[in-house]
């Protein structure tokens, strides 16, 4: 039971599980901290949805971690695009700065560096132009493209049609 | 195997204000690139408000040239109302949060860095702003030149006096993270340039990162700082009196021999992590503690201290890393951590008087890193 002078806080996912969290760590859930301010002295528990009980664990982990100085240690390797993906979206819901920045830099790592063609594949994005479409504006941005190491790999298109 | 849809656009099905996020951790040049991935995708890279170019080939004024006119191209699309190529007012325009200027010329002593775009320091939207290898010529009294700047990040420019260098960093007001190294001034200058400086509004600062800076940086302006990495080096006449009560600090590196050691560690009542590296090439001969009153152990030392690191270099005397390690030891009360950092020849040496010394801290335990003496 939780009540708002208790240091804990309720946060039910949208699978249904409860947990039970500190106040500090609901604190950097300004979506959470503003419907507690919002709500009156006895709000027992908070719904938080698009946010499963999965995402709650790495949440509570990477609190752990940087409540003990190791927050670099925080790591989502192991997430599939997909996963991190929808982790994102929940700490983006549930407006958490630090996490959002740190999944925001493990996605551009994630693109850095690779092609065009690689990206699109790896993340699944489909060509919505049409090849006369395509050529105008890779012809519009040709003065960035030139000349670097990134070359967009037309090949990988062409080979997926 | 995913149960996803084989056509699942995965990391579109984000926000723009997401996307545009993402791409703000990206090189501009292949954050461009996301433009032919889709539609959607086409506009969303000009509205990411971060520059960030990193160019590591410049191998020629040519080079540079070339490169500055990939910037302008950058800037001017992302503004296509603007009929001047002048790089002037483009920064302005775009609302540009983030910057990041990177250049790497390779032969340094032998080129010119290029002159820094004026409207970059016109640029008040900023919030961070790394620069590298740049010549900045005039910066002229701008109060409130960088309103909402938190982080500034200079690294290899060359000023042409220093004047401009600190009207630079009045113009920071939130200035929280302030990172310094290879500044140079093209004017000559005395120590005493500096003083004016001193009351300097870095109010707000709380990092404070420089090294291979060879002239009197105002040290009284980072008095709020809670972490510091500084270098002092030998025209550096200014302790013990210059330097201010640092009331927030807990983590301080510094170079060290054993005097100066101590005497910074007056100026810093609150501190809880110490890192002591090795002195330059150009600093005294090693000098010793010589007194060992009770007066002038440092608060820290008895209060607050809890981790301390030093580190043995080529050029250190054994002894006076031994004396500095056994004077902390001796009155750190609540020292959790000693760690030395040496070389595996020495290491015995240090070991043996080390650990048998009398710690005031119970807790104190003694540690050891081997490193090559030769690296700095």
């Amino acid at each position: 039971m939780a009540s708002s002078s208790s240091n804990l806080i309720s946060l039910k996912t949208s699978d249904g599980t409860v947990f039970k969290v500190e106040r500090a760590l609901a604190k950097t859930m300004k979506t959470v901290q503003a419907i507690i301010e919002e709500a009156d002295a006895n709000i027992y528990m908070i719904p938080i949805h698009n946010v499963f009980s999965h995402h709650m664990d790495m949440i509570i982990d990477y609190y752990k971690l940087s409540v003990a100085g190791k927050s670099k240690e925080f790591s989502v390797e192991k997430l599939d695009n997909d996963e991190l993906k929808d982790f994102l979206l929940a700490v983006h819901y549930l407006n958490m700065e630090d996490l959002f920045e740190v999944l925001t830099q493990a996605v551009a790592d994630r693109l850095e560096k690779k092609s065009v063609g690689y990206v699109r594949k790896y993340f699944g994005i489909e060509n919505d132009f049409t090849p006369e479409e395509y050529a105008a504006i890779r012809k519009k941005n040709d003065w960035a493209f030139k000349g670097d190491d990134i070359e967009p790999e037309e090949d990988e298109e062409k080979q997926e049609e | 195997m995913s149960h996803h849809k084989l056509a699942t656009d995965r990391i579109s099905g984000l926000p723009d204000e997401i996307l545009c996020h993402i791409l703000s951790f990206i090189p501009t040049k292949q954050a461009i690139f996301t433009s032919i991935l889709s539609k959607r995708w086409i506009h969303l890279w000009r509205h990411v408000p971060a520059l960030y170019f990193i160019n590591k080939k410049l191998n020629s004024s040519q080079d540079i040239h070339h490169f500055n006119q990939f910037v302008k191209a950058v800037l001017h699309s992302r503004d296509n109302s603007l009929s001047s190529h002048s790089i002037n007012n483009l920064a302005v325009q775009s609302k540009i949060q983030y910057l990041h200027l990177y250049l790497h010329a390779r032969l340094k002593c032998e080129t010119i860095p290029p002159k820094l775009p004026a409207s970059i320091l016109s640029c008040t939207t900023l919030v961070v702003l790394k620069l590298s290898w740049f010549y900045v010529d005039k910066v002229s009294p701008f109060p409130l030149r960088f309103p909402s700047l938190k982080t500034l990040d200079l690294k290899d420019m060359n000023f042409d006096k220093c004047q401009d260098f600190m009207l630079l960093l009045d113009g920071c007001p939130v200035l929280e993270d302030l990172q310094l190294s290879y500044i140079h001034f093209i004017q000559s200058f005395r120590h005493f340039d500096f003083e004016q400086f001193e009351n300097s509004s870095l109010r707000k600062l709380k990092r404070a990162h420089i090294t291979d800076c060879y002239f009197h940086f105002p040290v009284k302006a980072l008095a709020n700082v809670e972490f510091l990495r500084v270098e002092l080096w030998k025209g550096y006449t200014y302790l013990p009196d210059g330097f201010p009560t640092f009331h927030n600090l807990t983590h301080l590196a510094v170079n060290y021999d054993c005097n100066l050691a101590v005497q910074v560690l007056q100026h810093c009542p609150k501190l809880r992590n110490l890192e002591l590296y090795p002195k330059l090439k150009y600093a005294w001969r090693d000098e010793y503690i010589t007194k060992d009153d009770e007066e002038l152990v440092p608060i820290c030392l008895s209060s607050s201290l809890t981790t301390c690191t030093i580190r043995d270099f080529v050029s250190t005397t054994l002894e006076s890393l031994i004396m500095l390690a056994t004077f902390i030891m001796k009155k750190a009360r609540v020292l959790k951590t000693m760690t030395i950092w040496s070389n595996r020849k020495r290491f015995s040496e240090i070991e043996s008087k080390l650990s048998s010394f009398p710690r005031a801290s119970a807790t104190c335990q003694l540690s050891f890193q081997f490193i090559n003496l030769y690296d700095t």
